[in-house]
């Protein structure tokens, strides 16, 4: 393996940064969930399924002081009347107990018919402690409006229907950056 | 520190391109500034206020080089009381060029734009194309939340330095009021962040050649 090492990548002539250490992306990973999801619980707090709540959805940083770009992005689907969603954001050091931060996010729809559907989606720059070497975990958690909590992830319909239907193909997901210092 | 001076970098096992001179797209740095406070503006119907602490006092900043942009993503948390809200977002900044026109700006004497950026060797305080909205609806319960994010490509900054950027708001005629970062679980107008949301602008400094 060829390896340059450097903080630094500057252009010749004026030495303009093309790219630098502190700063730069370094990795990315994305976890998804596509299959239709229902909780008919108003209220109810819960991880979200599969990668989006299992913590399965990790970075392991090359630096030891990197921070975390963490996006999530949710497909709500809705039925009958309105539905207000909200999802909680946590972070974990390897197998540690999860921290929540401030990367939470919601959705707000409203019809007196079925199968609307919003996309929502948020980013937050995480600063967590950790050590190189270490794995970061993120998961999301749903907790739906005490009168219209009902979560129907990645439901969607063309028409006036409840079927646990995503005819878009539409996928719920985690993506991270790591962004070194 | 140590730096390399070359026109392009490739991967050596599959000669990819990794970096270079000629070819835009490297992000240099990211920054990120957050709000994560309930507040409260019920003075907004149709008049552009500045948007709370950082996000419109003028103190969010990234440093750059010339000719390069600024990737602004804006992640802005909605909260709702009673019935609709529509908001309307605005971002100005003083990087460069003006990329939007000014549009209609009913500032009402009534404590709009308390705020501006300058630079003395830039045009101060431009609007730019970055606009975004939120749109909350429900009658007869309070608590919901919507969250709005949108992203921008600047045009190019025209000198090296800290470029500012500031948000306003404003808000529907007939469904106006802020209530940024507000949102109950339950039927509650009470000014809690029960998610823990936070409203927030994202700078990314993206390398042009």
């Amino acid at each position: 393996m060829s390896t340059v090492i450097a903080n630094a990548v500057l252009r010749p002539a004026d030495d303009k940064v093309i790219l630098r250490k502190s700063g730069c992306i370094v990795q990315s990973a994305q976890y998804e969930y596509s299959s239709v999801y229902e909780d008919l619980n108003n209220n109810n707090l819960i991880d979200m399924p599969g990668d989006l709540g299992n913590g399965n959805a990790t970075i392991t940083p090359y630096f030891g002081d990197s921070k975390i770009l963490f996006t999530g992005l949710i497909h709500c689907g809705h039925q009958t009347t309105w539905r207000t969603n909200f999802f909680r954001t946590f972070y974990r050091i390897n197998s540690g107990s999860w921290t929540q931060f401030y990367g939470g996010f919601g959705s707000n729809l409203y019809s007196g018919t079925n199968s609307m559907s919003q996309t929502i989606k948020c980013s937050y720059l995480v600063s967590p402690s950790y050590s190189a070497g270490n794995s970061i975990g993120f998961k999301i958690q749903h907790i739906g409006h005490a009168n219209g909590g009902h979560l129907h992830l990645n439901q969607i319909n063309l028409s006036n229907s409840t079927a646990n239907n995503n005819v878009i193909n539409a996928h719920s997901k985690i993506y991270l950056q790591e962004v070194a210092q | 520190m140590s730096e390399v001076v070359v026109s392009r970098i490739h991967s050596q096992s599959a000669d990819q391109y990794l970096c270079g001179a000629d070819e835009p797209g490297s992000i240099i740095q990211v920054k990120q500034f957050s709000y994560s406070a309930v507040f409260y503006d019920n003075s907004n119907d149709n008049i552009e206020r500045d948007m709370p602490g950082v996000l419109g006092d003028g103190s969010m900043f990234i440093e750059c080089e010339a000719g390069n942009r600024i990737l602004v993503e804006c992640n802005m948390q909605l909260g709702q009381e009673d019935t609709w809200r529509s908001i309307f977002f605005r971002v100005y900044w003083n990087g460069g060029m003006n990329r939007a026109p000014g549009g209609v700006r009913n500032s009402g004497g009534n404590g709009a734009n308390t705020t501006s950026i300058t630079n003395s060797a830039r045009p101060d305080d431009n609007l730019l194309y970055a606009g975004g909205s939120g749109h909350n609806y429900n009658a007869n319960n309070n608590g919901m939340l919507h969250t709005a994010n949108w992203s921008v490509l600047t045009p190019p900054v025209i000198n090296n330095g800290a470029v500012n950027f500031r948000m306003t708001e404003v808000g529907h005629d007939n469904g106006n009021t802020l209530h940024l970062n507000q949102n109950n679980v339950t039927n509650s107008t009470s000014n809690e962040n029960d998610n823990q949301v936070a409203s927030t602008v994202i700078l990314k400094e993206v390398y042009y050649p």
